[in-house]
């Protein structure tokens, strides 16, 4: 009776535990995923591409739930529904993943009145995005006005050939009759009509929009915002220190500045829910960035000039789980890999490009929390790289693991480091293999125990 | 008789209890990982004081013989090809693998040693207690072995620490059902083994939580 009880108890806390798990799961942010069957990159990172190593033609992708993601033609955000291995089939105007439609691009090129009447209400409601190449005609309305019906919250995304932003604002003013998108990209020009138009959308959590020119009304406030990518570029844009007052609880901020806009750098000052900042810029003036965003836990840097930089307060200790880092030709001053393991010691994740002072690897030995590597362009001292086993990801430029004796010693160096698509647990550990000896061991203990205690009454 | 069974019952939830120790701690660097050693070899002496203990322990052949457990065996085979096929599917990887890596060897091992410890010897030390009762003693400690691993440190995964305990749990019932009824291992380990196989034909090396 007293064992049942305390086996109720411990499968009781036993089952509490994995509960918690489960919620604790939600908040999780980095996930290594594979791809098959379609270029894969980050929306936001043009200029990178990944590849696969073998031939089976998997990709492996270090991304997080939220993060927006690019094939050949379309558009997708990550979502913890979606698997860690992806299989990407995708046509003109149809991409599937895994066997079920996720988004759809209306071009002159389709899809056809036949796939939108063979739709179901289930693969309706497995849709992620609508991609707009054209503007909206009238014998496609029935059938939006039906997946608006069924999946309301669907992601739009419009392309720049719907070139003329009259027709972009009257389609905008005919979706929100039927749609309350979640997110909205704008990949084409926009007006300030466009910009008031979001009122109507007052279920938008992600914005992608070209930073409005000098003198054009203010965004609107929308209340459930949390996530805006901003890019320029006209040299007439001006970015004042009230740019963000209306978006206070905003925690994702992704800035491309191509052209040399004149950036109010504390305008991001107000931005206290801030976890994800994203910026590529020549000029980058971010002063006592953690006091002003105590939250943030990923931060990247992309510049072509860093003479423009002035970025100094971003080594002093910080709680950054992830940091990227990214030059077109000279290292960032400041950045050292001895600098990392002080200022950086819950950093989990590291991606630079054209850093030459992080290629001696010795120093990240001592990030503790480091599991996953990203490395563009020269690979630099490999033998350091050997002795980085708690990796769990590395990645490393193509020309250098071409070589497949590159690659045979880094697999032998890091056998637990993963450039394996991560499919399903299935498995339990391999430690418990040494089960098996050890029973053994007290096995022989035990019988040569009772062998003595035979001999010593004989 | 109640005291008689927890005396039966205390061993296999001892061994229960340090292989979930084990598997909460594993994926945890050193010096936090000895734990997960200790626990090891706690769980390898419970292992041998149940074979020393038990009648029908895992070295008796009845529990080995392939003759009269020919249909279950069978049944193993493509119970767990089409449960293997269908994971695959679910992951995005082709229904049948096209290469075979050098890391499926380690799969099958790792497969093999999960079903002598827990269908082998949890099962089969609580089956003087209750055999029913230990087919579902087995499952549970081998779901909780499996979903603890993916505790401490929280992971991304495909499924969720509870949904892997929850299928767990469910093949466990099956596989020990099928050690109640042909009185042999054999089923078990088969449907296992050929099941880790099938999935991680391709690997050339480990995932992360196996080392």
């Amino acid at each position: 009776m007293v064992i049942r009880k305390n086996i109720s108890r411990f499968v009781l806390s036993v089952v509490i535990i994995l509960c918690w798990q489960c919620k604790e799961q939600e908040n999780e942010d980095i996930r290594l995923m594979s791809f098959q069957g379609s270029n894969i990159g980050r929306f936001t990172e043009i200029r990178t591409s990944f590849s696969a190593l073998d031939s089976l033609g998997y990709v492996n992708l270090l991304t997080h739930n939220g993060d927006w993601l690019s094939t050949n033609e379309f558009l997708f955000s990550v979502h913890r529904d979606l698997g860690d291995t992806l299989h990407i089939q995708e046509s003109d105007s149809v991409m599937s993943i895994n066997g079920n439609i996720i988004a759809i691009s209306i071009s002159k090129n389709g899809p056809s009145n036949t796939f939108f009447n063979q739709l179901t209400a289930e693969d309706i409601a497995q849709l992620r995005t609508i991609q707009f190449k054209i503007s909206i005609g009238d014998t496609i309305k029935p059938y939006l006005k039906r997946i608006g019906r069924l999946n309301p919250a669907v992601d739009m995304v419009f392309f720049p050939e719907v070139d003329s932003v009259n027709l972009l604002n009257r389609d905008l003013r005919w979706l929100s009759q039927y749609f309350k998108p979640r997110a909205l990209f704008f990949q084409n020009e926009t007006d300030s009509v466009s910009l008031s138009s979001l009122t109507h959308f007052p279920s938008l959590e992600t914005l992608f929009i070209s930073l409005p020119v000098k003198g054009t009304v203010a965004f609107p406030q929308l209340p459930h915002l949390k996530e805006i990518m901003l890019y320029n570029e006209e040299d007439r844009i001006s970015v004042d220190a009230d740019f963000f007052n209306q978006m206070p609880d905003l925690t994702s901020l992704t800035i491309i500045n191509e052209s040399d806009a004149n950036f109010d750098w504390s305008s991001l000052n107000t931005l206290k829910k801030l976890q994800s900042l994203y910026i590529e810029s020549d000029s980058i003036i971010l002063k006592d960035v953690y006091v002003h965003h105590p939250h943030l836990s990923a931060l990247h840097l992309g510049f072509n000039e860093v003479e423009g930089a002035s970025i100094s307060d971003i080594f002093k200790k910080n709680k950054l789980k992830r940091l990227s880092v990214y030059s077109m030709d000279d290292s960032l001053k400041g950045l050292y890999s001895e600098v990392l393991p002080d200022a950086f010691p819950e950093l989990e994740s590291l991606e630079f490009k054209n850093n030459d002072s992080l290629l001696d690897y010795s120093h990240l030995k001592h990030l503790k929390k480091l599991k996953y590597l990203t490395v563009f362009g020269k690979a630099g001292n490999d033998t350091t790289l050997y002795k980085l086993n708690q990796l769990r990801y590395l990645s490393l430029s193509e020309e250098f693991l071409k070589d497949s004796i590159n690659r045979i010693k880094l697999q032998k160096a890091l056998p637990n480091t993963v450039i394996a698509p991560n499919s399903g647990a299935c498995m339990g550990s391999g430690w418990l293999l040494f089960i098996v000896p050890v029973a053994f061991f007290w096995f022989y203990f035990f019988k040569s125990k009772k062998h003595r205690n035979h001999d010593c009454e004989i | 008789m109640i005291v008689k069974s927890n005396e039966i019952l205390f061993k296999p939830l001892a061994l229960t209890g340090s292989l979930w120790l084990f598997s909460l701690f594993v994926n945890f660097d050193f010096p936090l990982k000895t734990v997960a050693l200790v626990a090891l070899i706690l769980a390898g002496f419970w292992m041998s004081s149940i074979h020393k203990d038990t009648l029908g322990s895992i070295c008796a052949p009845a529990l080995w013989r392939f003759k009269k457990s020919r249909k279950w065996i069978l049944m193993a085979f493509v119970f767990s090809l089409a449960l293997a096929v269908y994971s695959r599917i679910e992951d995005g990887l082709p229904p049948i693998p096209s290469t075979i890596g050098a890391f499926v060897i380690v799969a099958i091992l790792i497969g093999f040693v999960e079903e002598v410890v827990f269908r082998g010897f949890v099962q089969g030390a609580a089956q003087q207690w209750n055999p029913t009762g230990a087919v579902v003693l087995a499952s549970v400690s081998h779901a909780g072995y499996k979903a603890l691993l993916f505790v401490f440190p929280l992971q991304q995964l495909n499924n969720s620490a509870l949904e892997l305990f929850g299928y767990t749990f469910l093949a466990g019932l099956i596989l020990g059902y099928s050690r109640q009824v042909t009185g042999s291992l054999w089923p078990a380990v088969i449907a296992h083994c050929f099941f880790d196989f099938w999935l991680y034909m391709e690997q050339s090396s480990a995932p992360w939580w196996v080392w």
